[in-house]
C-alpha cells in the first residue's frame, strides 16, 4: 500500500521558537492543496493552535494518559486525515518517551500513516542534542530539522556542527524571519494565512504584506518538496520506483 | 516432564498476588508450557474470570479439593499447576502443605515446588519472608516485589528489602515492572489475559476496540516482566521441557510422514 496520510510532529525543546506559527502555515498550505487535516494542540494555553483553528483542533493533555489515548487513538482510528501536532515545549519529552514505548510508530506504519518530525533547532548544542534524542529513536519516521532565521543557524560554529550530524536528516527546513510588524500581526487572534488577502486585512501596510507574502512562498516552497520527496521514497520502498 | 507446583501467594491482602498469577500463566502460554490453574478464592475465583478454561475454585480446607490439586499431579496431562492463594492464607497454606506431606515430597524430588512470595508497599510484607523461610528450604522460593500499582507509597527502602533478603540466601527475586494504571485498568475491566489484551482481542476471542496507547503500554510492561521471569531457574527449566518436547513431537510428525 501507498501511503498518503502524515502526521505532523512540530516540536523543539524549547518555548517560543515559532512552533505554532509553522504548524499554523502548515494547516493552512494543507488546506490549500486540498487536504483535510486534524491538529492536536497539546499546549492548551491562550494562542496555541487550537485558537486559531478551533474547528478541527482538539486540545490534548499529553501528561495524561486519557490525554494520550486521545490523539494517538483518534489518529490511527482516522488513518485518511493529515494531522499536524503542535507540541508544547513542556511535553516534548514525554511526548516521545509514550510515542516509543506504545510503538506508536509502527502502529502508524500499519494504518498506512507516514509519519515526519518538524524539529525546530535553537542555535545551541542543547538543542541538537534534545533533538538527536529523539531522532535516535525513530526508525521509520522522517525527521526534518528547521532553521529558524529569527533564532539564528548555529551551524557556522564548528562544534554545533559536528554535533549536527547526529540528527541525521531527512530533509531540513527554513523558517523564514518576520519583522516586528508582520509579526504582531499574525498573533492577532483573527490572522489568518487564508485570509490574508480578505477585505480585513487589505490595509496592512505593503511592507509587512510583502513580508508575508515571502514568508507563505519560501515555506510552501519547502512543503511542497518535503511532500514531494516523501512521495517519493514511498514510491521507491513500494518498488514502483 | 515432572510435574511442577508453583504456588503464588502473600499474607498481606491487596498486594497482587492474582495479577502476578495472570502474568505466570500469560507467560507460560506463550511459551507454549500447559499449565492448569486453582483458585482458592473461594467461592469468587478473580483468577477464574480471566482464565476459566483452565482454572479450578477450590476450597484448600476442603480434603477433596486438596485432592483435586495434588492427587492429579501425576495423572493429569497438564503437568504444571499454579496454586493462587486467597489473601492472607499464605503462611496458613504452606504450614497445611506441610502438615499433609507436599513439602516434603517437593524436597524428595517426587515433583517440583516453586513459591512465588509476592510482597507489596508495607514493612509487614517484609516480615512475612522471614515466617514463610520456616517452609521454604529446599524449595525454589521467588520473592516478586510488585510495582505494578505503584501508587501507594512504600514504607521500605531498597536497603531495608536487602537486609530482610539476605537472611534467605536461596530465595531469588523478581521485579513485577509498574502498569500505567489506566492500562490496568482496562485489562480489568476487560477480563482478558494480558496478551489477549496486547492482541485486541476479546474474552470470546473476538476482535476487540481496545485502545491502542494502553496496548502499546501493556505490551511493554509484558516485554519488561518477561525479562525478569526468564532469569528464573524455574521457568527455565519449565520453558526448556516445553520446548524438548515440541521438538520430539515434530520429529515423531516427520517421522509419521516419512512412513
Amino acid at each position: 500500500m501507498i501511503t498518503s496520510a502524515n502526521v505532523n510532529i512540530i516540536c523543539s525543546n524549547g518555548a517560543g521558537n515559532g512552533k505554532t506559527l509553522l504548524a499554523r502555515v502548515f494547516v493552512d498550505y494543507l488546506a490549500l492543496i486540498g487536504r483535510t487535516s486534524r491538529v492536536f494542540d497539546t499546549d492548551g494555553g491562550h494562542g496555541g493552535i487550537a485558537d486559531y483553528f478551533g474547528a478541527i483542533s482538539r486540545v490534548v493533555d499529553i501528561s495524561r494518559t486519557a490525554g494520550q489515548v486521545e490523539l494517538f487513538d483518534s489518529i490511527l482510528g482516522a488513518p485518511h486525515h493529515d494531522y499536524i501536532v503542535d507540541l508544547s515545549a513542556k511535553q516534548f519529552s514525554r511526548f516521545f518517551d509514550v510515542f516509543t514505548e506504545i510503538g506508536f510508530e509502527q502502529g502508524a506504519h500499519e494504518a498506512g500513516l507516514r509519519v515526519a518530525v518538524y524539529y525546530i533547532l535553537q542555535p545551541t548544542i542543547g538543542s541538537v542534542l534534545s533533538g538527536a534524542g529523539v531522532r535516535d529513536g525513530l526508525y521509520r519516521s522522517r525527521f526534518i530539522p528547521v532553521h529558524s532565521e529569527f533564532l539564528g543557524d548555529g551551524r557556522a560554529d564548528p562544534a554545533f556542527s559536528a554535533n549536527y550530524q547526529l540528527l541525521r536528516p531527512d530533509r531540513e527546513l527554513t523558517l523564514p524571519a518576520l519583522g516586528p510588524e508582520a509579526s504582531t500581526l499574525v498573533n492577532r487572534p483573527d490572522f489568518s494565512f487564508q485570509n490574508l488577502f480578505t477585505d480585513t486585512f487589505m490595509q496592512v501596510d505593503p511592507k509587512s504584506r510583502g513580508q508575508l507574502c515571502d514568508f507563505l512562498e519560501a515555506l510552501h516552497k519547502q512543503f511542497q518538496s518535503v511532500q514531494l520527496t516523501n512521495d517519493l521514497a514511498d514510491l521507491k520502498l513500494h518498488g514502483v520506483l | 516432564m515432572k510435574p511442577t507446583v508453583i504456588i503464588v501467594g502473600a499474607d498481606k491482602g491487596g498486594v497482587g498476588k492474582t495479577t502476578v498469577s495472570r502474568a505466570l500463566l500469560d507467560f507460560l502460554a506463550r511459551r507454549n508450557v500447559l499449565a492448569r490453574a486453582f483458585d482458592t478464592e473461594n467461592p469468587r475465583g478473580t483468577l477464574h474470570r480471566f482464565y476459566p478454561r483452565n482454572t479450578q475454585i477450590i476450597d484448600l480446607a476442603s480434603v477433596s479439593d486438596q485432592m483435586k490439586l495434588l492427587d492429579t499431579l501425576e495423572t493429569d496431562s497438564v503437568k504444571v499447576s499454579l496454586v493462587d492463594l486467597k489473601a492472607g492464607n499464605l503462611s496458613a497454606g504452606l504450614d497445611l502443605f506441610d502438615r499433609i506431606g507436599v513439602l516434603e515430597a517437593a524436597r524428595n524430588g517426587d515433583f517440583n515446588l516453586a513459591l512465588v512470595h509476592v510482597i507489596g508497599p508495607a514493612i509487614a510484607s517484609l516480615d512475612e519472608m522471614n515466617e514463610v523461610a520456616a517452609y521454604t528450604q529446599g524449595l525454589d522460593y521467588v520473592v516478586a516485589r510488585n510495582f505494578i500499582n505503584e501508587t501507594n507509597f512504600f514504607e521500605w527502602d531498597e536497603k531495608t528489602f536487602k537486609k530482610y533478603f539476605a537472611e534467605i540466601p536461596e530465595a531469588r527475586e523478581i521485579d513485577v515492572p509498574k502498569l500505567n494504571e489506566m492500562a490496568y485498568e482496562q485489562v480489568d475491566l476487560a477480563g482478558v489475559t494480558f496478551s489477549d489484551f496486547i492482541a485486541n482481542r476479546s474474552a470470546r476471542g473476538e476482535d476487540a476496540n481496545f485502545s491502542f496507547v494502553l496496548r502499546g503500554y501493556v505490551r511493554k510492561w509484558q516485554a519488561d516482566l518477561d525479562k525478569e521471569l526468564e532469569g528464573l531457574s524455574m521457568i527455565q527449566a519449565l520453558t526448556s521441557a516445553a520446548r524438548a518436547y515440541e521438538l520430539a513431537a515434530d520429529a515423531n510428525q516427520k517421522e509419521d510422514a516419512a512412513a
